[in-house]
This record gives C-alpha cells, sequence and structure tokens, in this order.
C-alpha cells in the first residue's frame, strides 16, 4: 500500500513536470514566433537623417520672398510671416504626418489661420 | 526488477522529453533563421535619397535637371540598376519615376520614368509578395527662383529575396 502510494506520488511529479516543460516550451514558441514574425528592417532604425525632408526645408529656408530669404526673415523677425507662413504649410504639407512635432511644425500650425 | 522496470520506463520518458525540447529548439531557430530579413523599405528610402541627390544639391535643383531624361537619367545620376544575378533577374527589379511640378501652378513640368514601368501597377497593393513603393514630395527652386514640387516613386520588387 505504502509502495503504491509511493509510485503515485513519482507519476504524479513527473507528469507535473513533463506539462511544465511542454508549457514553457510552448510559450517560447509562440512568442518567438510573434517577435520575429516580420523580418522587416525599417528605415529609421538605419538612416540618421530624412534627407529629402532636410532638403526640402534647406530649400524652403533659401527661398527668396520679398528680396529676402526665408532664413533672413525669419531670423529678423522671430517668427513666420504671412507670406512665409502660408508658403511653410504647401511645402511641408506632405511631411505633416512623419513629422507633427517639429517645431516649424508647431510655429506652422500655430499660424494656421493665414488664408490658406 | 520493478525498479529496474520503472528506471526502464524513466529512460525512454527522458528521450521523449529531450526530444520534443529539441524539436522546439530547432523549430524556433529554423522560423527565425529560415526567413529573409525584408530590407526592400530601406531600399526604396535609398533609391529616393539618391534621385533627390541628383535633382537638388546645396538647397538648390540642378543646373542641369531639365537635360534629364529617361534614357541618361541612370547614367547621370551613377545609378545602375542591373545589379541583381539571382533569380535570373534581368535589370527588371527597380523603378524610378520623377515628377517635376510648378510649385505654384502644379502644373507638370518634367517627368522621367525608368526601370519595369510593370511593378508601378503592383503599388496599390499592400503586401510581402509585392513590390515596395515609397512615394515622396520634395521641394526646391533654382537660382532664378522657380520653384518646383518634386515627386519622387521609387519601387522595389525583389520579393524572392526579401520574403
Amino acid at each position: 500500500m505504502i509502495d503504491k502510494k509511493a509510485q503515485v506520488g513519482e507519476t504524479v511529479t513527473w507528469v507535473v513536470a513533463t506539462v511544465i516543460i511542454i508549457v514553457i516550451l510552448t510559450i517560447t514558441i509562440i512568442a518567438s514566433g510573434l517577435i520575429w514574425k516580420d523580418k522587416e528592417i525599417q528605415s529609421q532604425y538605419f538612416s540618421s537623417a530624412d534627407i529629402i525632408t532636410s532638403k526640402s526645408f534647406f530649400s524652403y529656408l533659401l527661398t527668396e520672398d520679398s528680396e529676402r530669404t526665408i532664413y533672413s526673415q525669419v531670423k529678423e523677425e522671430g517668427n513666420l510671416n504671412e507670406n512665409n507662413g502660408n508658403r511653410a504649410l504647401r511645402v511641408f504639407d506632405s511631411f505633416n504626418e512623419d513629422y507633427s512635432n517639429i517645431m516649424l511644425e508647431k510655429i506652422v500650425k500655430e499660424e494656421k489661420n493665414f488664408a490658406y | 526488477m520493478n525498479h529496474k522496470g520503472a528506471e526502464k520506463i524513466l529512460s525512454v520518458y527522458w528521450f521523449a522529453i529531450l526530444f520534443i525540447v529539441a524539436a522546439g529548439i530547432v523549430y524556433m531557430v529554423f522560423s527565425f533563421y529560415g526567413k529573409p530579413y525584408d530590407i526592400r523599405e530601406l531600399e526604396t528610402n535609398a533609391l529616393a535619397d539618391k534621385a533627390a541627390d541628383c535633382l537638388n544639391y546645396g538647397g538648390y535643383m540642378n543646373e542641369n535637371w531639365q537635360n534629364l531624361e529617361d534614357e541618361n537619367f541612370l547614367s547621370e545620376c551613377n545609378l545602375n540598376f542591373n545589379v541583381e544575378s539571382d533569380f535570373e533577374w534581368e535589370n527588371d527589379q527597380y523603378y524610378v519615376e520623377i515628377k517635376v511640378s510648378d510649385f505654384n501652378s502644379n502644373q507638370e513640368l518634367k517627368k522621367i520614368a525608368v526601370g519595369n514601368h510593370n511593378l508601378r501597377l503592383n503599388c496599390a497593393v499592400e503586401s510581402d509578395n509585392f513590390p515596395v513603393c515609397l512615394e515622396r514630395e520634395m521641394y526646391s527652386f533654382d537660382k532664378a527662383n522657380s520653384q518646383y514640387k518634386i515627386t519622387i516613386l521609387s519601387v522595389v520588387r525583389k520579393t524572392e529575396k526579401n520574403t
């Protein structure tokens, strides 16, 4: 009788151990499958600068408006005026989704009451 | 006798567990390394950047941008689409389309399209098995203060290699 109890106890231990091993293994397999489902490397991991946006921004600042570059206008006036503000809205309209929180966009949004 | 029988069963059990764990590890390794990295989005970005470089430098439009045509775009911009020898690909895995429009009137002034034109047709479909497309817009102007809107569409196929 004692022998039988000991055997049952040992068997239960092994069954529980097996269940634990299988559960851990299943969790690991599912987790690895979820983590590495898309082995897609996106550009933001590598590019330190958005070349196209920086080119547009550079061109925008160098554009002459009222015989002065927009850069010198902003520098002197401390903010965008009606003309260059409206132009910024048109130039950077396509960048809204990617750069919704950069400073120029903030200025532009505040000045959005310009006729546009 | 009973004790020996139990040991035999236990060793079979241990082998079974060992096999299950090993199979699990093999499956995990295979599921990770069996699939290649998809770098096509990176490639489309690099292609768009190269095209942008070719049109705009230092904030201004390049002086010879009006001479760019479908025939000379690749050589003028130092691009080579014939770089993949796998899967019998022949110069048909890339497509670049550039539209230069007047910034104020939006009138199209120039359109350059090089590479495999058929790839453009699949841009509406978002799936791993279809080409990856990237469309970017850029603002530029020339020294005469004419302002332009440049739209660059770059497409990379190479599906077999990346999925």
